[in-house]
């Protein structure tokens, strides 16, 4: 996913007042929570096995974020 | 453009109607205040907006061509030399149109359902075996998503259901906009299914909400047992799977079990059916789930 978004965000921004902007990702990994024991479980993938109990019902917790942050803008009036 | 694989957005969309064989062409904007803008441009040249209001979603009204784009030096004065905290989800504009979909189906009694799978898994045959065996039980009508022909839709209309083809040119799936543009031509009646039937694709249509009550995948077992962790986001945003083709068990190299241990572990509360669409084998099973689920509505 962000190979894709890098490559598609330089060719969006060819043209417009954003070409030369740079693309920052901050990458989250991946997080569960098991819905048995609550034991916290790190993942790769959007499933998986509790290290303690050995449920597959994992609420994931965090790692599926897709958000734009924010934008840092220079002084182009100068 | 979809940031998922990286194929072109919407522009080229068409909706195709197999009632009165019209074709339109949109694409939609957002303006700086979060207004969102779709506009249509059917063959007979009128122009239609329809404005969705970001403050209560409902608003819509038409009016003439003429729309002025946000200038770039409005967007200028107002981010000059600072940080802009967004705070945006990527797919929020998809997420809102969704929405109102599922509204528009909530206050009809109406259960959309999202079918995905991968290219050949047997959906419309699925379908259309579905349609031709309800049809007298309950209306069913479809919106059908193919990249091009409307050789589905076809197939879909011999069973005498409604049916309106969206072909998404180079995209990979159906978005909620273009959901929103089929069921208005389409118009489906009040406690009625709708089955939107996705493009052939297990990867980027799981993130892009349509509004449906459920996306129910189909998988047969000509493909891989191994998809459902191969493809774990699809089968883990679907209430249902099926595994279709099963009448050619005997000659094809797939581990059943195998592959509905893979499914339970990425989706444990997922619904499995078995199936085959030309001999009627476990169909009942699926029938009684949609019969079930639209009582729910």
């Amino acid at each position: 996913m962000p190979d894709a978004i890098r490559f598609c965000f330089d060719v969006c921004c060819q043209g417009t007042v954003l070409e030369g902007a740079i693309l920052e990702i901050i990458e989250i990994p991946g997080l569960a929570s098991c819905c048995h024991c609550g034991t916290k479980i790190n993942l790769d993938q959007p499933f998986g096995i509790c290290d303690r109990c050995g449920s597959v019902e994992l609420k994931i917790i965090q790692g599926e974020e897709l958000k734009i942050k924010s934008m840092e803008i220079d002084d182009l009036c100068a | 453009m979809c940031v998922t694989c990286g194929c072109s957005d919407n522009s080229q969309v068409t909706v195709t109607s197999l009632e009165n064989d019209k074709t339109s062409h949109s694409h939609t904007h957002t303006l700086a205040d979060g207004t969102i803008i779709t506009h249509t441009h059917q063959h007979h040249h009128s122009h239609v907006h329809n404005e969705l209001n970001s403050q209560n979603g409902k608003t819509s009204h038409s009016h003439t061509h003429t729309h002025s784009s946000i200038k770039t030096s409005e967007i200028h004065a107002r981010m000059h030399g600072t940080t802009v905290s967004l705070e945006q989800e990527i797919l929020r504009k998809n997420d809102r149109i969704a929405e109102q979909n599922r509204h528009w189906f909530q206050e009809r009694g109406i259960l959309a359902l999202n079918l995905v799978s991968s290219p050949g898994a047997g959906k419309t045959t699925l379908l259309t075996r579905t349609i031709n065996d309800l049809k007298s039980q309950l209306p069913i009508s479809v919106i059908e998503g193919d990249q091009e022909t409307v050789n589905d839709a076809e197939k879909i209309r011999q069973t005498g259901c409604q049916v309106v083809q969206i072909n998404t040119g180079t995209g990979c799936h159906l978005e909620a906009a273009m959901v929103q543009r089929g069921y208005l031509e389409l118009n489906p009646p009040s406690n009625s299914i709708l089955a939107i039937e996705n493009v052939g694709n297990l990867v980027c249509p799981a993130l892009f909400d349509l509004g449906e009550k459920a996306k129910v995948a189909i998988l047969s077992v000509t493909e891989g047992e191994d998809k459902p962790i191969k493809y774990p986001h699809m089968f883990r945003a679907s209430q249902v799977m099926i595994l279709t083709k099963i009448d050619l068990l005997p000659y094809v190299q797939f581990d059943v079990n195998r592959c509905l241990e893979y499914a339970r572990q990425v989706n444990p509360h997922i619904s499995i059916f078995q199936v085959s669409a030309i001999t009627g084998a476990g169909l009942n099973d699926w029938y009684e789930w949609l019969q079930n689920q639209r009582i729910k509505v």
